[in-house]
């Protein structure tokens, strides 16, 4: 029993024990995904950049939503924005990362657990560069750091914790199944609208604001609001807190679940 | 510890076949459990064990099984049913370029592979200059290996396999895009490995390479171990096998009708053969050594077995030979059997030397010599008289039938191991040929 638990949980120790190798995975996926264009980098860089300032100008503009109090509406968008980016990016990636490297599991032996991790670490390097400009802007707004700030690699983990969550669940499944990827386009919508990124939850009545607040992304953006514009701590928030990690919690033990029930087949259907 | 280098106990692989994709989906949800797929065993309840610093080689027809049973080796593939045991980090080369990311330049591959093989950044360096200059692809290094010819690509995955250190390293059939000096190199290195302790399994459908080169050999066919053993018998039988058999009809996975190949096959190649059908894995005792003890053919096969009536080599006074000075005359004669209803005029008689390792030393044949033969009335007789000019040592002699009216040779009759002999000579003898040699000193 203790010797299958710690089968089970191989997957968090060798991601530890491989850390140098998933680095090095991850660097060089990385350098792939932009490689044979001939901007390269750039490429990361630019097209997040224009997709938030579509967005920006659409809401800033356009559907002008919600009061967000005294907050300029691009700091408060951004906060939102960025991590959603993140998620959008690093999310169908991890998924089919066992698809993407088939040319490996098929042929080398080696810790196979640790490539949806490789994914999300890859999209993590655009991630941080737009933390970095996020913090530009909003020092530009009168906004400067604080201790608050502090709290950043807290919110950094959660975003990873619940990626890697979902992408397990994914990732398994869609070696067997890649049909799911459409359900995968179409999850990503629903996020997309359905997440408090452009507009402000308080908009709607206490209700479906309580549904709203389900969603575990919700925890996530208004914790980069809370860190880098509304100078909360997570810890006075601790409903919130205790349900977004009980919901990791549950996606990764079923992530895991699955993923151990079928890793052994994944050669053959490759 | 156990001796042992790799331990298979018993492995057996299924894979589940679906006619249609939407099947495997019908089956994870049917109610009433109904199975929509057929199995197909790969490879069937399997037991093999091999010693540290062993060479082992695995032939069979493709789709024998072979690469699956690698693959399970090398972990890849979870074996349906039975475990194997392995010590020591295993270097594999399952496919050309396995585990090459195309976009990535030969040095990048370099580090690629050999970091996800487990070694640090520091002794990837230390390696570097090494698995280059082994590879010998010049300036390509520099180039995507999606450039590369598939020549190109085998030097390189074999140069990153063999300096990982690998205790055991695992080849399959790669070498044969490289050229001969490439093949060559990696031979050499092989046998290098070899008296370093690493466990080499290798395989491959060149007869020559695997009588030369392995200590044992293993017969793979429809997921089945039909012998191991001797590399120079096993390869005889496997000979035989090729071509006697129905290889045209491709492994079947709808009806694996195991029984009706393998009675075929036992019917075909008569009772010299080793039984498929007998308890898998067992390790024949038939070799080389004993055919030359006991005087029995190592192989003895054919379309039309018995159009050879008989055949006799004498030597100079008139007896039997068993053994003969190099420069005796040695006269083979061999009479064929003309009321056999064969191809007369595309028919040839040839006759081989060859030495333990089984290589050809001296062959002579009727064919591209203007020779006829027509049906007739009598027996026909061919003799050849030669001198044998080979060194001490022991050789047999293998007599072929065939009929070369195809571009592949097919045959009639073919005994390997039809007599064997020894060479001797008093004098000191180095080489392998006598010829004369003028010396001439000034």
């Amino acid at each position: 029993m203790i010797k299958n638990l710690k089968a089970y949980f191989s997957i968090f120790k060798n991601i530890y024990s491989d850390r140098k190798l998933l680095l090095n995975l991850s660097y060089k996926d990385f350098q792939r995904r932009f490689a044979g264009s001939y901007f390269g980098i750039v490429w990361g860089i630019v097209t997040p950049l224009l997709t938030m300032i579509v967005y920006w100008l659409v809401f800033q503009y356009g559907f002008r939503s919600s009061d967000i109090g005294d907050i300029p509406f691009i700091l408060w968008f951004m906060c939102g924005i960025v991590p959603w980016l993140y998620i959008s990016e690093a999310f169908p990636m991890a998924a089919n990362s066992f698809i993407e490297y088939s040319y490996l599991i098929k042929k080398i032996v080696f810790n196979i657990n640790i490539l949806p991790m490789v994914k999300i670490v890859s999209a993590l390097y655009n991630h941080l560069f737009f933390m970095g400009i996020l913090a530009i802007i909003c020092s530009v707004f009168g906004y400067y750091p604080t201790l608050f700030w502090l709290q950043l690699p807290y919110y950094l983990f959660c975003i990873v914790a619940l990626v890697f969550a979902v992408s397990l669940i994914f990732a398994t499944l869609l070696v067997f199944f890649r049909d799911l990827n459409q359900i995968i386009g179409v999850l990503l919508l629903i996020g997309m609208w359905g997440t408090p990124i452009a507009w402000n939850i308080t908009m709607f009545p206490d209700k479906i604001q309580t549904i709203l607040r389900l969603n575990p992304i919700y925890y996530i953006v208004e914790g980069y609001r809370d860190t880098f514009v509304s100078d909360v701590w997570f810890w006075e928030r601790m409903p919130t807190t205790i349900y977004f990690w009980a919901v990791v919690f549950i996606l990764t033990a079923i992530g895991m679940f699955l993923y151990n029930r079928l890793k052994s087949n994944f050669a053959d259907v490759l | 510890m156990s001796n042992f280098s790799i331990e298979i106990n018993n492995i057996s692989k299924m894979y589940a076949m679906y006619n249609n994709p939407k099947d495997r989906f019908k089956e994870s949800l049917s109610i009433s459990h109904k199975l929509y797929h057929t199995e197909f065993w790969a490879a069937k309840d399997i037991n093999l064990n091999i010693e540290k610093g062993e060479i082992v080689g695995i032939m069979g027809r493709n789709g024998a099984g072979k690469s699956t049973l690698l693959k399970m080796i090398t972990g890849v593939l979870t074996p349906t049913t039975g475990n194997i045991v392995t010590n020591g980090r295993i270097s594999s080369l399952l496919e050309l370029g396995a585990g090459f990311n195309l976009e990535y330049s030969g040095i990048d591959n370099i580090y690629f592979y050999c970091t996800l093989m487990g070694l640090s950044k520091k002794e990837i360096d230390q390696r570097l200059d090494d698995i280059v200059d082994f590879a010998e692809i010049g300036d390509y290094i520099y180039q995507p290996v999606k450039t590369y010819s598939s020549g190109m690509f085998a030097r390189l995955a074999f140069s990153c396999a063999i300096k990982v250190d690998p205790e055991i390293l695992i080849v399959d059939e790669i070498l044969s895009v490289g050229d001969l000096r490439f093949q060559s190199k990696c031979f050499k290195k092989f046998k290098e490995f070899k008296r370093q302790g690493v466990t080499i399994i290798y395989v491959g459908h060149d007869i020559g390479t695997m009588r030369n080169f392995c200590d044992r050999c293993v017969w793979m066919n429809n997921g089945k171990i039909v012998s191991i053993g001797d590399p120079t018998y096993i390869s005889a039988k496997f000979t035989e096998f090729m071509y006697l058999e129905d290889i045209t009809k491709f492994t079947n996975y709808e009806k694996l009708d195991e029984k009706a190949v393998e009675e075929k096959t036992k019917d075909k190649l008569g009772e010299e053969t080793p039984d498929i059908n007998q308890e898998i894995s067992v390790t024949t005792d038939k070799d080389i050594e004993s055919c030359f003890k006991t005087g029995a053919p190592l192989s003895h096969w054919g379309t039309n077995v018995g159009i050879v009536k008989s055949f006799e080599i004498l030597t100079e006074d008139g007896k039997p030979l068993i053994s003969c000075s190099p420069y005796e005359k040695v006269s083979l004669s061999i009479t064929l059997d003309n009321t056999l209803d064969v191809d007369f005029e595309n028919l040839s008689v040839a006759f081989s030397i060859k030495n333990k390792e089984g290589t050809d030393l001296l062959v002579s044949t009727t064919y591209g010599q203007d020779i006829k033969f027509t049906k007739s009335d009598e027996n026909i007789n061919v003799s050849f008289s030669f001198e044998t000019r080979l060194t001490n040592g022991d050789y047999y002699l293998v007599l072929a039938i065939e009929d070369r009216k195809e571009v592949v040779t097919s045959y009639y009759e073919y005994i390997e191991g039809a007599t064997y002999f020894k060479c001797y000579e008093n004098k000191g003898l180095y080489g392998v040929f006598l010829t004369d040699v003028v010396i001439d000193i000034k």
